[in-house]
């Protein structure tokens, strides 16, 4: 026999008052009677020679004492033997959707703390547990512990990140616990679906509408500077107030209509001299992580460009939409004999020999390209997607991929594929010697991509990839994700104040505490003085989405359930029949 | 007292004696002595010595042979009152001490009123006696000793009523509740050996008939101070209602096989009304 809840033992303290109170009764009531000779022959009624004749008149007694132990052994929760001592692994996704809070102003994080501390409950005394806390990227909190006060410690000191989660990676490190520990019940607590099919998953959290600001950047134009953003209504049709600050102050707001689903554009006027733009809404919503974003005025180092092009205006049109970018059109035959460029752009021809430095954007190669080799040409059966990957879903952001549609490609296989027309690589990056070209499986010319927005928008995420700045431009970093904040040459020591104030150190240029989202602030330290910098991060936009919420699946152990047979529902029921004889016996007398 | 109303009405019954008087004094019961009593008894043959008046001469002319009439003695009859006054009698509403001192006026005052002796007896801390009262116009001594009663003390009627003053033959009317730790045989035997016409009037309030108690209680007795403790519920009520009944029970079969007299009188608001049924039950009234 085992006990799921030791700590009802507490209960047979109830045991004390009972005596103290039959005691006292006993004492409290003398009543003064003309003769005691009718009670004494009651009495021998009673069958005077009865054995138990004492304890009958101590039988209220003896049923409250035995009610009170049976109360506290259901609370005990008994078990038989011949269940398997258990081992748990309890995975917590700490990812920026956790913070999503329901109509109650309940968190998922603590939906999965409730649902974590009801399946503690149902585990037996003894049974050891591990806590994964899996932000970005994931912890192991707690290490096969017995001790339930330091679970529930470790469980509800879990704070949701403002990053995504690595449920994959805590996930591994379960499933490799799973081979050394046989049995190990593997229950993963998340709004999210997961792949593993032999850990079980406790959804949390049900749909709610959540506004976003997708994005957010300072646009210096003609006629002055503006902040421009992207916002998302889902799950309702909402009217939304919107604040923009410029260097913390106040200095413009809307109010925007924002339809389900649809994505819609905002700008707000900026002062000329600002720095950095604060766009959020006025009013906070279910998740609050992405009502507020921040985007840092790009003061970039000019680069220059040579376009390769028989009259491609698109490319030169897109291109020159950077202002720091100085771009030089020149014609296939005299692009060997230009001088030396930050990037080249080849418009379906390469040249034998490649530049010797610089990045390369190429549309529609001949030959292979800095390890990326074009394969034939082939009729475009498939839609265009986005390929999966980090690096994919940033040069995607923004980009609306449904009606791009093409005549002919040529799948490109080496690189790291950004989009994909079937299971073909349509559009690749890579990255040789520190080198980084971007390679188009297609002509441009002969699809539709032109002549959508999508086109310039797409341009420039290449151009942010193939022309690396420092960390002040990296606006739409993530949280949770290592920074690279590419110090200056002349740096001699470098730290990072995060957005609550704190100091950061960023050894080699790499900043691993980005659990905030917010502005940070790196100040680099020469010999002649110092320079700050400003960045922002931001949650993922994945995890805006706080509409899609996974359905608990069950894995091969019962949720919870102890191995042996539980004995507290009899002993309820046997504590409800000496309640009820109690009232028998009290109704009768002794 | 009793009210001049009662006491009026009571003036229409007379105390039924069933024995014949062998008290010495005269009175108004017809004896088992013959006396100058107008009753005519019996005729027997004249004597040398015998008085000559009583000479039926009417019976010399028909037989020529001298007899006498022979007519009883009317004497007094001793009527003892014994009234529990022990602490158990303080219970009730009235007090069952008032109602037995009522009772026993009641009894006492026809027996006054029929030129019976009176003596009345009170068992308490200690046993209170009356001088022997004759006549209608000691009713007010007789209640004046009954009312100044108090129920205090013990009453062991085993030992107390054996000692009592009472004259061989008679009649005694015990008022009480008779509810006695050591029983009641040895004293109504002693009764009965004095050739005592024996009445008892057994007086219980209702409390003590069909008790309501509640909850768990701790019982003391009024006289002896012990305690019984006792969870009151339907069952243990129950049990003590059958007891009660039996206990009365076998006191009545116990006094009707030696030819005595019981009657059950419970105090209630009513009392006269009370009083006079359990009169015409016993059988002491006609």
């Amino acid at each position: 026999m085992e006990w799921l809840n030791p700590a009802g033992a507490w209960a047979f303290l109830g045991l004390i008052p009972v005596v103290l109170l039959y005691m006292l009764r006993r004492k409290a009531k003398r009543v003064r009677v003309p003769s005691l000779v009718l009670w004494r022959l009651t009495q021998q009624r009673a069958d005077p020679a009865h054995p138990f004749e004492r304890l009958r008149n101590q039988l209220l007694l003896w049923l409250q004492v035995a009610l009170v132990a049976l109360m506290a052994l259901a609370l005990m929760r008994p078990v038989s033997a011949g269940g398997e001592r258990g081992e748990s692994v309890l995975i917590f996704d700490l990812s920026a959707s956790m913070q999503t809070r329901n109509e109650a102003g309940v968190s998922r994080l603590e939906e999965a703390q409730q649902a974590a501390y009801s399946l503690l409950g149902g585990m037996r005394d003894g049974d050891a547990v591990t806590v994964l806390a899996a932000g970005s990227p994931y912890s192991q909190v707690l290490s096969r512990s017995t001790d339930r006060a330091a679970i529930r410690q470790a469980i509800a000191g879990l704070q949701a990140q403002s990053g995504g989660s690595d449920l994959s990676g805590a996930l591994a490190l379960a499933n490799a616990m799973r081979r050394d520990i046989p049995g190990l019940r593997v229950t993963v607590f998340s709004d999210s679906a997961i792949s593993d099919q032999q850990a079980e998953l406790w959804a949390v959290g049900s749909p709610v509408a959540n506004r976003s600001i997708l994005s957010a950047r300072v646009l210096e134009q003609e006629e002055g500077n503006i902040a421009f953003c992207r916002v998302l209504s889902r799950g309702a049709d909402v009217m939304a107030e919107m604040e923009c600050l410029a260097d913390g102050r106040l200095c413009d707001a809307r109010t925007v209509s924002l339809p389900d689903g649809v994505e819609q554009s905002v700008s707000f006027l900026l002062p000329e001299d600002v720095e950095t733009v604060c766009v959020r809404f006025s009013q906070s919503d279910a998740l609050t992580v992405d009502d507020e974003r921040f985007a840092v005025r790009e003061r970039p180092a000019g680069h220059t460009a040579l376009l390769v092009t028989q009259d491609n205006v698109f490319v030169q049109t897109a291109l020159s939409l950077r202002s720091s970018l100085s771009v030089t059109a020149a014609s296939p035959s005299d692009a060997q004999a230009s001088g030396k460029y930050d990037l080249y752009v080849y418009d379906g021809l390469v040249p034998d020999a490649l530049p010797e430095s610089g990045s390369l954007m190429v549309f529609a190669p001949n030959r292979e390209v800095l390890g990326v080799v074009p394969g034939p040409a082939q009729a475009a059966a498939a839609f265009v997607r986005a390929a999966a990957g980090s690096t994919a879903n940033a040069l995607c952001e923004n980009l609306d991929l449904d009606e791009i549609a093409l005549l002919s490609f040529r799948p490109l296989s080496g690189g790291t594929a950004v989009w994909r027309i079937g299971e073909d690589a349509l559009l690749s990056v890579t990255e040789q010697n520190g080198r980084r070209a971007a390679i188009f499986g297609f002509d441009v010319h002969e699809s539709n991509l032109p002549l959508k927005a999508d086109f310039p928008l797409l341009i420039q995420n290449l151009l942010d990839y193939l022309l690396p700045e420092a960390s002040a431009s990296a606006t739409d970093a993530v949280c949770g994700d290592s920074v690279d904040l590419r110090l200056d040459e002349r740096t001699l020591d470098a730290y990072v104040s995060t957005p609550s104030g704190a100091r950061a150190e960023a050894p080699g240029g790499l900043l691993s505490d980005t659990s905030e989202a917010g502005l940070y602030t790196l100040v680099e330290r020469f010999e002649d003085g110092q320079r700050q910098t400003a960045f922002a991060l931001h949650a993922p936009l994945a995890e805006s989405d706080t509409l899609t919420v996974a359905d608990s699946t069950q894995g091969e152990h019962g949720q919870g359930e102890p191995g042996g047979q539980e004995w507290t529902v009899w002993l309820l029921l046997l504590a409800l029949l000496t309640l009820l004889a109690e009232w028998e016996v009290s109704r009768r007398g002794v | 007292m009793l009210s001049d109303a009662f006491l009026n009405r009571l003036d229409t019954l007379a105390l039924h004696i069933r024995r014949q008087s062998g008290a010495a004094g005269g009175g108004l019961r017809r004896s088992k002595a013959l006396g100058s009593s107008v009753e005519f008894s019996d005729f027997r043959e004249y004597a040398p010595g015998d008085d000559i008046r009583r000479i039926d001469w009417n019976a010399y002319a028909r037989f020529e042979r001298l007899f006498l009439k022979l007519f009883l003695e009317e004497r007094e009859v001793q009527v003892n009152l014994i009234v529990d006054a022990s602490a158990s009698m303080g219970f009730g509403s009235p007090s069952k001490l008032r109602c037995a001192s009522l009772l026993a006026q009641a009894i006492g005052y026809l027996a006054l009123r029929g030129g019976d002796c009176v003596t009345a007896f009170t068992l308490g801390t200690e046993v209170r006696r009356t001088r022997a009262l004759r006549g209608r116009h000691c009713y007010a001594e007789l209640a004046a000793f009954l009312d100044g009663a108090i129920a205090q003390g013990q009453a062991r009627l085993n030992q107390s009523v054996p000692s009592l003053p009472l004259p061989n033959g008679g009649m005694t009317v015990l008022v009480g509740d008779v509810l006695c730790e050591d029983g009641y045989d040895r004293a109504f035997h002693s009764l009965i050996y004095r050739r005592q016409e024996l009445s008892v009037c057994q007086v219980l309030s209702p409390q003590e008939w069909e008790p309501s108690l509640e909850t768990i209680a701790e019982l003391e007795d009024s006289e002896t101070g012990d305690t019984f403790v006792v969870a009151a519920g339907y069952d243990v009520l129950r049990r003590y209602r059958e007891a009660a009944q039996s206990y009365v029970a076998s006191l009545r079969a116990f006094l009707h096989a030696r030819g005595a007299a019981h009657v059950l009188l419970l105090t209630e608001d009513d009392f006269e009304k009370a009083l006079f049924r359990a009169l015409s039950r016993s059988g002491l009234v006609a």
